[in-house]
């Protein structure tokens, strides 16, 4: 019986090491051409059904220590052992867009947003209205602040600027959020607030005192006229359920089915940050919240704490290198030991402005693809070009007046300062244009219309370039990436233009067509193709564009 | 069998892998049922309008590398999972909770702490401390125990009083240590060759192990005028006893050397010397951040006078500076760091010696253990020169090269024969300590490793002497 049973045992062994080479082999086999994606003739998904009424999530506390601990041991450590590919993001219908979703709604660079929609941003119950009492000190933060009722019942976060630099985080709070909910993101309702300190009554409940008050006042930046600066922030109505995890999925929310890492809204705000440097990109300035009645609402998907971009947090702590260094980071660190200090960064050359409210906020040192996030953020981490190619799309959609509209609003304290915050975000707009759009073909489809795939250069759209001819390289293939027709070049200075893709091309290859285009320019040449898939219609027996990818 | 054991498992789980694997490639989903949620893979397909999903050319050759390094990613990724779970019990409130229901009463303002004692040239000791504070007050007492010849016991009160920018703190304390394996080198820059050591003709080291029990009262009052100035006034009772070693070992003192010719130890019995100090010292720090990477200057002199009590008539004068430039290079935050630390003893009662366990210690000098006497004369000088670099806002590396010279006076210094040492070191800081630091030294002693763990309070520091 033993000895049958030991048979048995390396039988099973034998088999398991054959399946193991089958494995490998067919992996290998399997893997080593990249396929192409083929797309259905389905209609553009544009709106992602992602608000099913579900249970009401578990509320997850953010825990520093475990967060802290995954990112600087954990992930890397492990991740040393693993080798992972370039992930499409999974978040992305066929046109290479995003659908509306609880986590995005189409604004900029969608639709004209006019300045003033701009500035309204998420405004729905408005700033608090007095009377208002304070319910408790603000606990979480680098700042201090509180928690206060206004007439209506709603609640507010109030923050503050610190002593030194007044208006450095209260014009940023106004201006970050407004154009955070510009890029289509779900944000909390943040207005400049100005009150005295006898507006401040104690609520009830509270078990503050006036000198709990006053010990918070004065620890921020001094009255003027006798009445404090501050950022109110409406608490969002909800359950609240915690930090959104930047990898894998909430579990218990039915909905949230793509892991995080892998939707581009999240990976995106590498550009939207880097516009803004807003370097507190982590999932503690993230937030679930469960809006609706219990058992009929869902998971809303919100990012939060604004005023530390711009220059507010390396400012206001004396961190020069926020933006373009981490906190802690094992290669910058192996780097830095490795060059005995003898290496000066760029950094280490920025300056103080002369306005406190503006702080280190710079664009002459900044670059699109070198800046960070204080500490490492994993959608960040496994962004793509045609995600950034995304993102950069909505950053061009920021013009002048929108920001010029958003500063007035933040009222810094010199108008020469809101000159200078205008002026060197429209120029990080430029850098991140001009470095994020040439990862890819920066070609979009209009339409495919008699025969001919009317294509837009949205480098001459958003720059506005008038430089040499660009040329864009065209291939024809199938599916399959075998070539069916003749490669073309067309050569122009428009921001538009027509390639002729003529049907019974597409009916020779089964009925399918990949259109691949390569954009070049002067010395400059795109990271990658744009490709266009067009399919036949057997309801129109013509071609109809059915993907995109870049 | 074990062998063959763990081989099957690595089998079982190697090739069961790469099938999971196959299972999470994305492939054309099979239709859900209408009222169940779509999988990822589904509403991957669906979002994207894909029949197909893509590939790149690399997965293969990724695949077969996971599947190769699955065994040590999951050994690894197991043991990362619980050494984690410190992490999330910190991050659970109950369980801080519970740590503070179990070390701290009276609405915090007693409770108590183990101690680890962990250093390079300590060992290991394990111990508590317990404490009771209203402000300005505060009592503590604690102690260690690494072993029968290593131990110690502490208490001090304190009493802190902020006026105006002033600081005043005074401190009250008492503390008793005693390990028996202290290193005697004897006296002078060469003690080989130095006349007034007589080694013993059968001696197999060159120094000598004593061992020291010091029983100590002090009274501290500090006062820090400004950001930058501190003053610190010192009174300070100590009962030394220095004794041969209870133990057969043959670098023990008397085996080395020929005793008589050592004060303040015999083969008898113990030395007793019972001394009272005073000292005063002034610091002077331009740093503005001195924990940091910051230019500046920082100076401290001493001077204080111990005359003995009881049947010690011994009487001698003690004093000394340290001065160190932080002298910013390429850029303020690198610096070149050079430093002197002088200490000089002056006997004020010449008929009767000093014991040898009272001249300078070398307290600066990484080449060697603080626990041993490496050289010992009337002067010593600690000259260094360190370089420092940040590697990230709370951690800079530095590389750094010091000498220990003495000599009966300042003109006899030399650097010849004078022990070295160099070598590179990781220090973490704040803003204003040194947390831990750990580092490589090799020199004139040999190879060291450095390690030192814990918040060094910079105004809290008069203990060289012990």
């Amino acid at each position: 019986m033993r000895t049958e049973h030991t048979r048995a045992g390396a039988h099973s062994i034998r088999r398991r090491a054959a399946m193991l080479l089958a494995g490998m082999a067919a992996l290998w086999s399997a893997g080593c051409s990249s396929v192409a994606p083929r797309f259905t003739l389905d209609e553009p998904v544009t709106v992602q059904a992602d608000t099913t009424p579900t249970p009401v999530p578990e509320s997850h506390d953010f825990g520093t220590w475990s967060y802290q601990y995954a990112l600087y041991v954990q992930r890397p450590a492990v991740g040393a052992l693993e080798f992972v590919g370039p992930t499409p993001a999974r978040d992305v219908n066929s046109m290479d867009d995003l659908p509306a979703s609880t986590w995005f709604t189409p604004r900029l660079g969608y639709r004209e947003v006019p300045p003033e929609e701009l500035l309204r941003g998420p405004e729905d119950i408005g700033p608090p209205q007095f009377p208002i009492a304070v319910v408790s000190a603000k606990a979480e933060g680098s700042n201090p602040g509180f928690l206060i009722r206004d007439a209506r019942g709603y609640r507010y976060l109030v923050k503050f600027d610190p002593p030194e630099f007044p208006g450095l985080e209260t014009t940023t709070a106004v201006v970050v959020n407004r154009l955070f909910w510009g890029f289509g993101y779900n944000v909390p309702e943040d207005y400049l607030f100005f009150f005295r300190r006898d507006d401040l009554a104690i609520d009830p409940q509270s078990d503050l005192n006036g000198a709990g008050v006053d010990s918070v006042l004065a620890l921020v930046a001094a009255p003027a006229d006798g009445r404090y600066r501050s950022t109110v922030s409406l608490w969002v109505p909800g359950v609240v359920l915690g930090a959104i995890q930047d990898k894998g999925v909430r579990e218990d929310d039915p909905n949230d089915r793509i892991d995080h890492e892998d939707r581009r809204i999240l990976r995106a705000l590498h550009v939207f940050g880097a516009l803004t440097n807003q370097t507190g990109l982590r999932i503690d300035n993230t937030l679930d919240v469960y809006e609706g009645e219990p058992g009929r609402g869902y998971v809303k998907h919100y990012l939060v704490d604004f005023g530390e971009a711009l220059g507010g947090h390396g400012t206001g702590k004396g961190y020069l290198w926020d933006g373009y260094s981490r906190f802690f980071s094992y290669d910058e660190m192996f780097r830095r030991l490795m060059t005995f200090g003898f290496d000066v960064e760029d950094w280490e050359n920025i300056q103080y402005t002369k306005w406190p409210s503006v702080g280190t906020f710079e664009a002459e040192i900044f670059e699109p693809r070198d800046w960070k996030t204080v500490a490492p953020y994993e959608p960040i981490i496994r962004m793509q070009p045609d995600d950034s190619y995304w993102a950069a799309k909505i950053v061009g959609g920021v013009t002048e007046d929108h920001l010029r509209v958003l500063v007035e609003a933040a009222e810094y304290p010199s108008s020469d300062a809101a000159e200078y915050v205008v002026a060197t975000l429209m120029e990080r707009r430029r850098k991140i244009l001009v470095y994020f759009l040439d990862q890819v073909s920066p070609v979009d489809a209009i339409d495919y219309q008699d025969g001919e795939l009317h294509l837009e250069d949205m480098r001459r759209v958003l720059l506005g370039d008038r430089e040499d001819e660009t040329r864009y390289e065209l291939r024809y293939l199938t599916d399959d990436g075998d070539e069916i027709a003749e490669p073309r070049v067309i050569s122009g200075t428009s921001a538009s233009f027509r390639v002729p893709v003529p049907s019974d091309v597409a009916r020779a290859a089964g009925g399918y067509v990949r259109v691949q285009v390569v954009v070049s320019a002067g010395d400059r040449s795109a990271g990658r193709a744009a490709e266009f898939h067009l399919r036949i219609d057997p309801r129109t027996t013509d071609l109809r564009l059915v993907g995109v990818s870049h | 069998m074990r062998t063959v054991s763990i081989a099957w498992i690595w089998l079982a789980l190697v090739a069961g892998f790469p099938a999971s694997l196959a299972a999470q490639q994305d492939s054309v989903p099979s239709p859900a049922p209408r009222d169940s949620a779509p999988t990822p893979s589904e509403e991957y397909f669906h979002v994207r309008g894909l029949e197909r999903a893509p590939r790149d050319g690399g997965a293969g050759t990724r695949a077969i590398a996971n599947t190769a390094l699955f065994l040590p990613r999951a050994t690894l990724s197991g043991a990362l999972y619980f050494t984690g779970l410190g992490a999330h019990l910190v991050d659970d409130g109950s369980v801080i909770s519970r740590y503070n229901d179990f070390f701290y009463f009276y609405e915090n303002r007693t409770g108590w702490t183990p101690v680890v004692v962990l250093g390079s040239s300590d060992g290991f000791a394990g111990g508590a401390r317990a404490f009771y504070r209203a402000e300005p007050f505060g009592v503590s007492a604690g102690g260690y125990y690494g072993g029968s010849e290593v131990y110690g016991f502490n208490g001090a009160v304190t009493y802190n009083v902020l006026a105006g920018r002033n600081v005043w703190w005074f401190k009250a304390e008492g503390a008793f240590k005693k390990r028996q394996d202290y290193e005697f080198y004897g006296f002078g820059s060469d003690p080989l060759t130095d006349q007034r050591n007589s080694f013993e003709q059968t001696a197999t080291s060159p120094f000598g192990l004593y061992a020291q029990r010091v029983s100590k009262a002090q009274l501290t009052a500090g006062l820090r005028p400004s950001d930058r100035w501190e003053i610190f006034l010192t009174s300070l009772f100590r009962d030394r006893a220095v004794a041969v070693p209870r133990t057969s070992d043959t670098s023990n003192i008397d085996q080395t050397f020929d005793l008589t010719t050592v004060p303040g130890i015999s083969s008898d019995s113990a030395t007793v010397g019972q001394q009272i100090y005073n000292e005063l010292a002034v610091r002077y720090d331009s740093r503005e951040i001195p924990g940091m990477s910051s230019p500046g200057v920082r100076v401290e002199a001493h001077g204080g006078v111990s005359f003995g009590v009881g049947s010690d008539v011994s009487r001698f004068a003690r004093g000394g500076i340290d001065a160190a430039g932080f002298i910013p290079v390429i850029r303020r935050n690198r610096l070149l760091v050079p430093r002197v630390a002088l200490d000089v003893l002056e006997n004020l009662n010449d008929p009767v010696p000093i014991s040898f366990a009272e001249y300078p210690r070398h307290h600066l000098f990484r080449g060697e253990s603080t626990r041993t006497i490496l050289r010992a004369d009337n002067v010593m000088v600690q000259p260094s020169l360190e370089y420092q670099w940040p590697l990230s806002y709370n951690l800079r590396a530095t590389l750094f090269l010091d000498y220990l010279l003495v000599a009966r006076s300042v003109d006899e210094l030399t650097f010849s024969n004078a022990p070295y040492s160099y070598g590179i070191g990781l220090v973490v800081h704040g803003t204003h300590n040194t947390v831990a630091a750990i580092g490589v030294a090799n020199g004139s002693e040999g190879f060291r490793v450095l390690l030192t763990i814990g918040a060094f309070q910079h105004t809290n520091d008069r203990y060289r002497w012990d």
